[in-house]
């Protein structure tokens, strides 16, 4: 748990789960509206030719945050067991 | 947000015939819009991806000789949002006063559609939860347990999948049923933390007398808390009243206030205890009511969209989408055009040879046969055809959900240009109608990047401009016809598109340089799954769609604007005609952009509606001589050489076709939807400067060589 890192530095492919959203209210808002709340299982799908926005699957939609937005989520590793899929 | 609430109390008005209104809620793209056109019978525009529906759309359906109005509403993801049309949806939902709130869900996701359900349930009372998408739900991996949901709510459940029309019966009998035996009052749907739960117990009384029912006396009590100031100016602007300043409630106010300080909380902190209790809440219903597991489908899906936006894939798929239906369409329209021609030419005959043996007199004769006659056919033989063969075929894309895809691709070419990635989205709609895409522009949150998007909206050329564009292409810029001049032909208009998006995202990145200056925000967007297209419905229903539409535009615009270039071809004031004094006025102005006056004319004539501009041009070519009958492509060229065209005439026509004024529709619908009279006037100006410096820039050129 004392390993958080920012949503944007995961690698394409690995799921992890979201500690807390950070920055602006209503930014913030807008991300747990879409599902970024925390304990959710997030895993980056692919990323644009450019490398952003990146596709995430998060709480059985796929959504496209840019790089600005997945800063703001903050995650850790998944444990793999324990965790809600 | 007055606009919503405003549009909302007309909505009363319109309703007092039926007994009962229903609002269809949801998440966006969830399928409102399939079971509103399932229940009504109506046809609101459908499509696989979120922020479709902007405008709240009313219908009505019959259920045992009681009528219901039925409201689909735009999706929103939560009540307390961002952009516009989740706003006007916030204030439909809580200030609408429908009788019943049908919250549509998706079956796949349906944790995320819960946080809304939770909401919309502390805000309305009678409330039924409609689980769509059902027969995705085993191929996805998704098991749901119905029962349990809908003891977990404590409301009704009807699951259903609108788009096979299956379970619209049963929705039907369950709305019926909801508003015949209203269900006994529900306990709080979200429990909050035991001292916002004590500041609201002493709120609640002192609203619930203020209130009188019109609204949960529970939810504004949240809301006040909160102190979410758009949202309770709209709250007041229902009431008709200022809720802060009524003394019991600012009382009481002031000491639920205190209790929260007390206790630790303040504004954010409050707010963040909210929506995360709704989420947990969410997903402790989920937890029992949904099993998840993964699936083969969403590894399909998954390797579909790799491939659909890979660096490698991702664009050049794109461009070979477009060029395969700009072939289909070119292809298809030549095919329909050339019998239209036939039947029009036969029929003008038959028309005139019947009011030269009815004795009319000559001036008649030439109004109905040489200017109304020939306008109509024009628009209706070779504008009409690939305007009703591209509509469909991009309706299919739009359908598969493809749309959002391009979104994600050009994404962050708009954000170096500062605009919204969605912007992509409302690009696309322009393909379709202009005025269409700067009403979507709703869904762009950022109000900065949503001007932005309209403004330069009408820098993609929209289905009337096509086949100006496909004409001067087949008959310049490509040597020989058939199969393998129609595979050009696509491919130099898809080069003509692609310079558009360019010509779009320079116009957007320049107006957040200058006028519109800024950062791009954030940008968030759902890529929904895939979904097999309905083919034939579609293909039909647009098609046919398309065709009323275009032939509706042709008798009330394409008509009089014959008869006024007619009447103006044969009025003659010193010898000259008005027509011909016009264009030579324009002429010096359009030779200097590569044009001449009669190409400028036709533009600025052809304002009502961009169809119109190439007959216009025609008849004032061929004025005076009525002999040529420029119906056939080659006859058409043979004119326009003979007046002097060249090469670059028609580069400049091709480059004027795509950057000139918006059509009149769509400068009424940004003055509407801006509400400015200086962005609507910049809206013009932007693309006409743009698309003439060009043009000079161009015929410059020519001239040197």
């Amino acid at each position: 748990m004392d390993l958080q890192v920012k949503l944007s530095d995961i690698p394409i492919g690995n799921p992890v789960t979201v500690c807390q959203v950070t920055g602006a209210s209503d930014n913030a808002r807008h991300l747990m509206d879409l599902g970024f709340t925390s304990g959710a299982i997030v895993r980056p799908l692919f990323a644009a030719a450019a490398g952003s926005p990146v596709a995430y699957s998060v709480r059985g939609s796929v959504l496209a945050l840019r790089r600005s937005d997945s800063d703001l989520i903050f995650v850790y590793p998944c444990t793999g067991k324990g965790d809600r899929a | 947000m007055s606009a919503g609430v405003s549009s909302a109390a007309s909505a009363v008005s319109k309703e007092q015939n039926a007994h009962y209104t229903i609002a269809l809620a949801g998440n966006p793209n969830v399928g409102k819009s399939t079971i509103f056109n399932g229940l009504t019978g109506l046809r609101q525009h459908t499509g696989n991806w979120s922020g479709k529906t902007v405008e709240p759309a009313w219908g009505q359906f019959r259920y045992r000789e009681q009528i219901y109005t039925l409201v689909d509403i735009p999706g929103a993801y939560s009540l307390l949002t961002l952009s516009d049309d989740e706003k006007s949806a916030r204030d439909y939902i809580c200030f609408g006063g429908a009788d019943l709130t049908v919250i549509v869900c998706d079956a796949c996701c349906l944790e995320r559609n819960l946080d809304l359900v939770l909401q919309i349930l502390e805000a309305s009372d009678n409330v039924l939860v409609a689980v769509n998408m059902i027969d995705e739900a085993p191929s996805r991996g998704v098991h749901l347990d119905l029962e349990v949901l809908s003891s977990e709510l404590k409301v009704p459940v009807v699951a259903l999948a609108a788009r096979r029309k299956k379970g619209l019966p049963e929705l039907k009998a369950a709305i019926a049923s909801s508003l015949h035996s209203p269900s006994p009052p529900r306990p709080p749907s979200v429990i909050y933390s035991d001292p916002v739960e004590d500041a609201l117990s002493v709120l609640t009384p002192a609203l619930m007398e203020v209130l009188s029912g019109r609204l949960s006396a529970r939810w504004t009590a949240i809301r006040l808390l909160e102190g979410s100031d758009s949202l309770i100016s709209s709250i007041n602007d229902f009431l008709g009243l200022t809720l802060e300043e009524q003394p019991s409630v600012s009382a009481t106010l002031e000491s639920a206030l205190n209790i929260l300080k007390s206790n630790g909380y303040d504004l954010l902190s409050l707010r963040r205890h909210v929506v995360s209790s709704i989420y947990s809440a969410a997903s402790q219903i989920n937890d029992k009511a949904v099993v998840k597991k993964e699936s083969s489908r969403d590894t399909r899906q998954l390797k579909l969209d790799r491939f659909l936006t890979r660096p490698l894939t991702g664009v050049p798929v794109m461009l070979l989408l477009l060029a395969v239906i700009f072939f289909i369409t070119m292809e298809g329209a030549n095919f329909f055009s050339g019998y239209l021609q036939l039947a029009f030419d036969a029929a003008g005959m038959w028309l005139e040879s019947g009011l030269t043996y009815l004795k009319a007199p000559h001036w008649l004769i030439g109004a109905a046969i040489d200017g109304i006659w020939r306008v109509l056919s024009w628009v209706t033989a070779v504008m009409l055809p690939p305007m009703a063969i591209f509509f469909p075929l991009f309706t299919l894309l739009e359908d598969l959900g493809y749309l959002p895809r391009v979104a994600f691709n050009l994404d962050e070419g708009f954000r170096r240009a500062g605009a919204c990635g969605k912007q992509a989205l409302t690009m696309c709609m322009g393909f379709g109608c202009n005025a269409a895409g700067v009403v979507g522009c709703r869904i762009i949150g950022s109000p900065r990047e949503r001007i932005i998007a309209i403004v330069t909206n009408c820098f993609v050329p929209c289905n009337g401009r096509f086949p100006i564009l496909t004409a001067m292409i087949s008959m310049f810029l490509i040597a020989g016809g058939g199969l393998c001049g129609d595979i050009s032909s696509a491919l130099i208009l898809t080069g003509f598109l692609v310079f558009s998006i360019a010509a779009t995202l320079a116009a957007s990145a320049f107006l957040s340089r200058t006028l519109l200056r800024g950062e791009s925000s954030s940008m968030t967007l759902e890529l929904p799954p895939f979904r097999r297209p309905k083919i034939g419905e579609i293909l039909m229903r647009s098609f046919l769609d398309r065709t009323v539409f275009v032939l509706g535009r042709a008798a009330a615009v394409a008509a009089p604007a014959g008869l006024l270039i007619w009447i103006m071809a044969n009025l003659a004031v010193d010898g000259r005609t008005l027509l011909s004094i016009c264009t030579s006025a324009l002429d010096p102005l359009g030779r200097f952009f590569g044009m001449d006056g009669v190409i400028l004319g036709a533009f600025i004539l052809g304002l009502p509606a961009s169809e119109t501009v190439i007959p216009i041009m025609i008849m004032a070519y061929t004025s005076g001589s009525t002999l040529v009958g420029a119906e056939s492509t080659a006859a058409l060229k043979e004119l326009l050489l003979s007046h002097g065209w060249t090469w670059t005439t028609a580069i400049c026509v091709l480059i004027f076709t795509l950057m000139h004024w918006p059509c009149s529709t769509t400068v009424i619908t940004i003055k509407k939807e801006t509400g400015s009279l200086k962005w609507t006037i910049i809206s013009i100006l932007l693309p006409t400067v743009f698309g003439l410096t060009l043009c000079g820039l161009i015929s410059w050129i020519a001239r040197i060589f």
